[in-house]
């Protein structure tokens, strides 16, 4: 093994610098999800990028793919090391390297090729487009108030489409214009998979998109969110208009009196599960608790693991393209969730809703008996 | 202008500067925020790395700090306003009421009767107090005092509960005291406010205060000491039961920037120390997990750390993200870091070491006194001087600069101290000079013996009213009663009372340790008119009922201790204190930084200095280094201020001169220089500096390419090619060899200015012990701008895991377990520090100790870092142990205010317990000049014989040389010791033993195994003497004379001496002795040799179990046949 100075000062680089300040505690290993039944090695993959090592062992380089970048190692490190854009920076390297897991090749040819990560073509979107009609008007001489960003999901996943929607119902029952754009993916899994190339390229389309908007654009997935308030500017995309997340703008509406809100004749006990994406990334923890807590007849419970020490669904960094193989992250999720004796768990991003779902049939719970996302509660919620 | 000096915070570096300004006559306000003086020290069990019970050694500086004339002690208190930008300042000191006045005698009544309890501060919140409390036994100031807050009172109206008030005797109690205000003009400030620990119930994955099973290392060490709320017995505070399976967890909130991104400093070696105390308590297993670096920076840390190794102490690393708790068991998850494997360790208890924080509302003080705190909240120093803050008269020591250990915190209050001194021009002394009673008179013996209960130490095992009884009969004793707590003000003034009334002519105290509490009962004795060495003690706590919990056999052996202590107490004879004169003048020996820094202290306190200097030139290392890491201050610059400072302050410096004989003692030591000067002086302050360590290994001085840190000094940067490899711990951290404390700090700078020129620098380390706040930040810095580090196994042997090459450097990588190629065109070796060439030549000119690495050996390792074990002569620097320049400069002031505290007085006074000779039966042998360690016996064989009693230091190995018995030792006179022999063996010699201790290591052996309640069988009748060399073959006689089974005689071990060399006498005479009694027909194992340090506690077990099997083998037949032909020598 030879230090390689040239990939060890582009790491540093990824990393904003933080990859010197690793002083190997090993705590990202023993935090990271991953780590359930043995070594993530994070913190070996660490040291060999302070080293400038591309690492041989293939359960390393498994690890550097399997990764869901949820940032739990992030948390828990004391020094502050940003590991997920190191293990994104090694994935850089190895996808000039042609070392990639296969399924996340296959998902960018198809986003290459088809526009979108999921191979769906434009006969499907046009579906989608029909199927929002009642929401929007398409054609209209009204500014719209608010533009909904949808994730590329919504096209083919109920579970997704249903959340766009519901976001969109309670903007309009609430009087707003709206307007949904046609969904487009937003280029998540090219960064994950640290594509720097593609991504430039992909940049330009998102541009296209996003620099001609005249008003205020909500975004649905925490990852569209996280890439166009983060990602993007880095690369010079940028817009002029606001972007702000749904939680967000649901917390502004009731904060003004704007959403009324009732009580069910059920007792509801609920928790809520933070997105990766939303609470580490992009510290927005308090809106949504906000939110639930403003609904009357509800009692809101934490999770253990909670805020900016929430536990990854899986799904994350490309991970919902691949199958999960070994550890179930969501079935610890749930179980957790399970634990406060709640009865409906709710989150705020498609795919955690999904995880959660898709472990939900097989998996046999105590208490839950309810996964939702956060516009659906609120909106059947709406006096 | 104002003579006097506020000291705020009576820590142990508040107190050590207190003790040293008040004894150099000057005036001290101390105050402190909490009820009591002694800080954490106090609440400590031991101390590392010697295992010193730490209210044992501190308990005498607490007391010294409150009792003397020159100290105004004000607690609970505050400073709440300072007027001035420049000395003098004007102060104010909110003083908050105790309700409780100073007739207190600290009996008890009041918190028996409190109804209010809550959790005790002072016990780490596992013990409760009542409102009304005493916060631990040797507080001071010494009296009770109500939490007015949990108090159900709320004076001055509303009063409901009446039970202390009416509990109270002697009327202490008084709801309506009112806070006061003190004023006062004080010419300089020292804060001393010392340090807290962070809450770890913050930190969500440490599972503390959700788990009761998971404790914070203050609370292990209360429970832990044998005063504390479990009386030293470790259990699980959730069930009671005795923990099989511990983990102690370092960094819990340290270096970390969620909580405190710097090092604490102390808690790597604490924790290893805690774990050796767990081993000692019988454990089984113990384990400590580390998070990366184990930093045993201070002198003999590394040592401490095998020896936590050799115990078998398991010694992990890795970071716990998360503490749960499983079928009463706590479950700790962790990557084991040097496995790679994730582990969920169950244990029993787990102990956190929690991370040091300044002490709240510092910034409010800081704000009053107008100083500046640094970016964690510490007050801020200047780089120069590491005790003096950027305002002018305003000093700072200990743990308030950040967080220190015990001995560089005593360090640094005598450094503030000697700061502290040069604005002093008047000191005074009122002090009380003891008046006896003429009524008293000595030929008569009338005894008194007070007992005392010891709370529940004592009298909760031994029968204490038979013993009062029982010792109210013996010959001579007029007086017996027992106390409470004999050393609590209440007790001292009845023993004052009662030798008054009752005009008592000896006095005997049956209670603790005569090393830690003797001269309180001397001064009790003499404020009644006594002469303070009619006073002996019999320590029937430490040496008895902490170690035979059967309440018979204590109280047998307490009553044989106090009636041999009352048999002495016959032969006693008044002495008086010897007092002799200084000389006002300091010889500082070595230019360096520490030796100027000492040097100008002392002249700026009025003391006549001359340093000399070997080389051409002063300056020491800074004439080596351009700049000082890692401050990057410049060390020309550095050593210019310093030259012009000692001129100023009048230092005659002498260069080229070496010190060539030395003699004489405190007070009067004379020496002859190389430049034919000879000098009288009263102190010698040694500051000869060290030695970089010369490589041979890695190919230095073949390879060109290979460098030493000092070479890179000389040559620069601009000097080095594109890639360099920095190597730690060169000539440090093996073998022998300790850390040498500074080079990591240096690695880590050189490391930052070589990157930022440009070149990538890779630094090898083992553990990267940046133990201050501008070192571990600068580590920040470099690892964020690129330096590399790269970890090797911390007990490997360096050329083992590093290979270099013409252009590379191969390394075994600890975390990856793999080895590393990094090309280099250049190797620096960080190379340590080593004892001074002419050490051997100073300690032997001196007749001062080396440690075992060579460096000087101080007085204490945590109480006396800047003084050596003969009187008068002080250690600064790396003299004394690697350090950094900050450091030794601090050394340097503290070693100077140790000589200006001992010196300003113009006398020295010592015990009288100096040999008198009768020249009728002296024979001009002179053997008793061959023993002496001192020199204090001079003549020629048959023809003349002079003593220096000024030179004597007492330990009584001339009395037992002499052939003649012409020597005899006061207070040690043979008659003394057959009167206590005799009394021990009056009954059932044949089941004992005599035991002969000298006064330091080997009986504070046996009291620490006291301490530490280690049981072992009641055989031993002790008998302590100054030093074991004052045993000679009458004793042994005749102690198997009247009928002993067996005899002992232990002292220090060979090398720690407290009479230097004293000790080999012992040795020698012991082989001697067996041989005397084989040719006798009496068998030579029945008397024993133990030699032991002060922590060796199982030794004195492993002795009194040895001889108990010893006195088993002895038959009545065999005493009998002993004592026939031993018969002769009792008719004398």
């Amino acid at each position: 093994m030879r230090i390689s100075y040239e990939i060890r000062d582009r790491l540093m680089r990824k990393s904003s610098n933080t990859l010197g300040l690793c002083f190997q505690c090993g705590s990202c290993t023993a935090t990271c999800p991953l780590s359930v039944t043995s070594s993530a090695y994070i913190r070996k993959i660490i040291k060999y990028a302070q080293y400038g090592v591309i690492p041989e062992d293939e359960k390393i380089i498994e690890i550097l793919w399997r990764c869901t970048t949820c940032g739990m190692c992030v948390s828990s490190c004391p020094r502050g090391v940003d590991i997920p854009s190191i293990i994104r920076g090694f994935r850089e390297i190895l996808s000039e390297r042609r070392i990639q897991d296969h399924r996340i090749t296959e998902t960018l040819w198809r986003l290459y090729e088809a526009g979108n990560p999921w191979g769906y073509g434009s006969g499907e979107i046009k579906k989608f487009r029909l199927s929002m009609k009642d929401l929007f008007e398409e054609k209209t001489s009204h500014k719209p108030d608010y533009i909904i960003y949808s994730c590329c999901s919504t096209v083919i996943d109920p579970v997704s489409q249903k959340m766009t929607r519901s976001v969109a119902t309670l903007l309009k029952r609430l009087g707003f214009n709206i307007k949904i754009l046609d969904p487009m993916c937003c280029g998540d899994v090219i960064y994950e998979a640290g594509e720097i190339a593609f991504l430039e390229e992909y940049a330009q389309k998102i541009f296209d998109v996003i620099s001609r908007l005249d008003s205020t654009l909500i975004t649905v997935s925490p990852h569209t969110h996280y890439m166009l308030k983060r990602v993007y500017p880095e690369l010079g995309v940028k817009t002029n208009v606001e972007i702000i997340h749904y939680t967000q703008i649901l917390k502004e509406l009731i904060d003004k009196n704007k959403i009324k809100l009732r009580s069910s004749d059920r007792e509801t006990v609920v928790t809520y599960h933070d997105p990766c994406y939303l609470a580490r990334y992009l510290n927005i923890v308090e809106e949504p608790r906000s939110v639930i807590e403003n609904i009357p007849g509800v009692k809101f419970v934490e999770m253990e693991h909670s805020r900016e020490n929430t536990l990854c669904c899986g799904a994350g960094g490309g991970r919902i393209f691949s199958e999960e193989t070994g550890v179930r992250l969501a079935r610890y999720r749930l179980k957790e969730a399970d634990d406060t004796g709640a009865n409906m768990m709710t989150t705020a991003c498609q795919f955690c809703v999904r995880m959660f779902v898709d472990e939900m049939k097989i998996f046999s719970s105590k208490y839950i008996n309810n996964i939702t996302d956060l516009s659906e509660l609120i909106l059947s919620r709406l006096e | 202008m104002s003579e006097s000096v506020l000291v705020i915070g009576g820590g142990i570096a508040g107190i050590q500067a207190t003790l040293d300004l008040a004894n150099s006559g000057v005036k001290v306000i101390l105050v402190d925020r909490s009820p009591t003086i002694g800080g954490k020290m106090a609440l400590l069990d031991k101390t590392f790395p010697t295992l010193d019970c730490s209210i044992c050694i501190e308990g005498p500086l607490i007391s010294d700090a409150s009792r003397h004339p020159n100290v105004e002690l004000y607690a609970p208190a505050e400073v709440i306003e300072v007027q001035g930008d420049k000395p003098p300042y004007k102060v104010k000191i909110l003083v908050h009421p105790r309700y409780v006045t100073d007739a207190c005698t600290k009996c008890g009544k009041c918190a028996e009767e409190c109804p209010v309890v809550v959790p005790s501060e002072f016990d780490g919140e596992i013990g409760a107090r009542k409102a009304i409390f005493l916060p631990f036994p040797q507080a001071e100031p010494g009296r009770y005092m109500i939490d007015i807050y949990n108090c159900l009172n709320k004076p001055p109206n509303y009063l409901p509960c009446d039970r202390c008030v009416k509990a109270c005797d002697i009327k202490a109690i008084d709801f309506l005291m009112k806070p006061q205000i003190i004023e006062r003009e004080v010419s300089s400030i020292i804060i001393a406010t010392g340090y807290e620990l962070i809450d770890p119930s913050k930190i969500p994955w440490t599972g503390y205060q959700k788990y009761p099973d998971v404790i914070t290392s203050f609370q292990w060490e209360r429970m832990i000491n044998a005063a504390g709320p479990s009386m030293g017995h470790i259990v699980r505070p959730s069930d009671h039961k005795e923990p099989e399976k511990i983990l102690f967890i370092s960094c819990v909130g340290s270096r970390d920037r969620r909580y405190v991104p710097i090092c604490s400093a102390f808690c790597c070696t604490y924790l290893l120390k805690q774990a050796i105390q767990a081993k000692m308590h019988k454990i089984k297993h113990v384990s400590i997990l580390y998070m990366n670096d184990i930093r045993t920076y201070g002198k003999g840390f590394e040592h401490f750390y095998r020896r936590a190794k050799e115990e078998g102490v398991e010694i992990l690393f890795g970071k716990p993200i998360g503490i749960l708790e499983r079928d009463g068991r706590i479950i700790v998850r962790f990557e084991n870091t040097e496995t790679g494997d994730i582990e969920e360790r169950e244990y029993d208890l787990v102990i956190l070491a929690p991370a040091v924080k300044p002490p709240k509302e510092i910034d409010k003080l800081a704000k009053v006194l107008g100083v500046e705190l640094d970016e964690y909240g510490y007050i801020k120093t200047s780089p120069y001087n590491p005790v003096a803050t950027l305002k002018p008269g305003i000093y700072v020591a200990g743990s308030a600069s950040h967080p220190k250990d015990i001995c560089d915190s005593v360090i640094e209050g005598g450094a503030a101290a000697a700061m502290a001194q040069r604005s002093i021009r008047i000191r005074k002394w009122p002090y009380k000079e003891f008046k006896p009673d003429p009524e008293i008179r000595f030929e008569e013996p009338r005894i008194g013996v007070f007992i005392c209960h010891c709370g529940t130490n004592i009298a909760g095992v031994a029968d204490v009213p038979k013993l009062v009884e029982l010792s109210s009969k013996l010959p001579g004793v007029v007086h017996a009663e027992d106390l409470m707590f004999a050393c609590a003000r209440s007790g001292l003034d009845r023993i004052s009372q009662v030798v008054r009334e009752k005009k008592l002519n000896r006095v005997i105290v049956a209670a603790c340790s005569p090393a830690t509490h003797l001269r309180f009962f001397r001064d009790a004795a003499a404020n009644g008119g006594l002469n303070p060495y009619m006073v002996d003690m019999a320590n029937i706590r430490n040496l008895c009922t902490w170690v035979h919990p059967d309440t018979e056999t204590a109280t047998r052996k307490s009553f044989d201790m106090i009636k041999m202590a009352v048999a002495k107490a016959h032969f006693l004879t008044p002495l008086e204190k010897i007092r002799v004169p200084v000389i006002k003048r300091v010889l500082v020996i070595g230019g360096g930084p520490s030796g100027l820094s000492a040097a100008i202290s002392t002249a700026r306190a009025g003391l006549e200095t001359i340093l000399v200097e070997k080389e051409p030139e002063v300056g020491g290392f800074l004439r080596r280094i351009k700049k000082i890491a890692p401050s990057g201050v410049d060390a020309k610059e550095m050593l210019e201020e310093l030259v012009k400072e000692a001129k100023e302050a009048g230092v005659k410096i002498m260069t080229n001169t070496k010190v060539v004989e030395v003699s004489g003692f405190i007070g009067q030591f004379r020496v002859k220089l190389s430049n034919g000067l000879e000098l009288d002086v009263g102190g010698i302050i040694v500051a000869v500096g060290g030695e970089p360590y010369t490589p041979t290994e890695f190919d230095y001085g073949v390879r060109k390419n290979v460098l030493t840190t000092l070479d890179l000094e000389e040559m620069g940067i601009e000097s080095l090619g594109k890639r360099v490899a920095i190597i730690n711990c060169v000539g440090s951290r093996a073998g022998n060899r300790g850390c040498s404390r500074f080079c990591c700090q240096l690695a880590v700078y050189k490391a930052l200015e070589i990157k930022r020129s440009g070149r990538e620098v890779a630094v090898i380390y083992k553990d990267l012990m940046l133990y201050t706040p501008e070192a571990e930040r600068l580590y920040k810095e470099a690892a964020g701008e690129g330096v590399l580090f790269i970890r090797i196994p911390r007990d490997a042997d360096l050329k083992e895991v590093i290979k270099i090459g013409d252009d590379h450097v191969k390394v075994f990588d600890r975390e990856l377990r793999e080895e590393i190629e990094i090309p280099v065109d250049n190797i620096i070796l960080n190379i340590g520090l080593m004892p001074s060439k002419s050490i051997d030549e100073i300690a032997n000119t001196l007749r001062i100790s080396k440690d075992r690495e060579g460096f000087l050996l101080e007085a204490h390792p945590k109480l006396g870092p800047a003084e050596s074990l003969t009187a008068g002569i002080f250690l600064a620097g790396v003299a004394q142990g690697p350090k950094t320049i900050s450091e030794s400069i601090a050394q340097g002031m503290a070693a100077a205010s140790r000589a200006i505290s001992v010196l300003s007085i113009g006398y020295v006074e010592k015990d009288p317990f100096i040999p008198q000779l009768d020249r009728s039966k002296c024979r001009l042998c002179m053997l008793c000049a061959k023993v002496c360690p001192y020199g204090a016996w001079k003549g020629e064989v048959g023809k003349w014989i002079e003593f220096s009693p000024a030179a004597c230091m007492g330990c009584g190995n001339c009395a037992s040389e002499c052939p003649q018995g012409a020597i005899k030792i006061p207070a040690f006179t043979d008659e003394d010791i057959f009167a206590q022999i005799d009394a021990a063996l009056e009954e059932e010699p044949e089941k004992k033993a005599i035991v002969f201790t000298c006064a330091w290591c080997s009986y504070a052996a046996s009291d620490n195994a006291g301490i530490l309640k280690l049981e072992y069988p009641a055989v031993g009748r002790p008998i302590r003497l100054m030093c074991s060399s004052r045993v000679s073959w009458k004793h042994i006689e005749r102690a198997f004379a009247k009928g002993a089974a067996a005899v002992a005689v232990t002292g220090c071990r060979i090398g720690d001496c407290h009479y230097i060399t004293a000790n080999y006498q012992t040795v020698k005479r012991f082989e001697l002795w067996r041989k005397r009694l084989q040719s006798l027909g009496i068998r030579p194992e029945r008397l024993q040799m133990r030699l032991f340090g002060a922590p060796d506690v199982t030794d004195v077990v492993d002795l009194m179990r040895e001889l108990e099997k010893i006195i088993s083998t002895v038959t009545p037949e065999e005493i009998k046949d002993t004592m026939r032909k031993l018969s002769k020598s009792i008719v004398k």
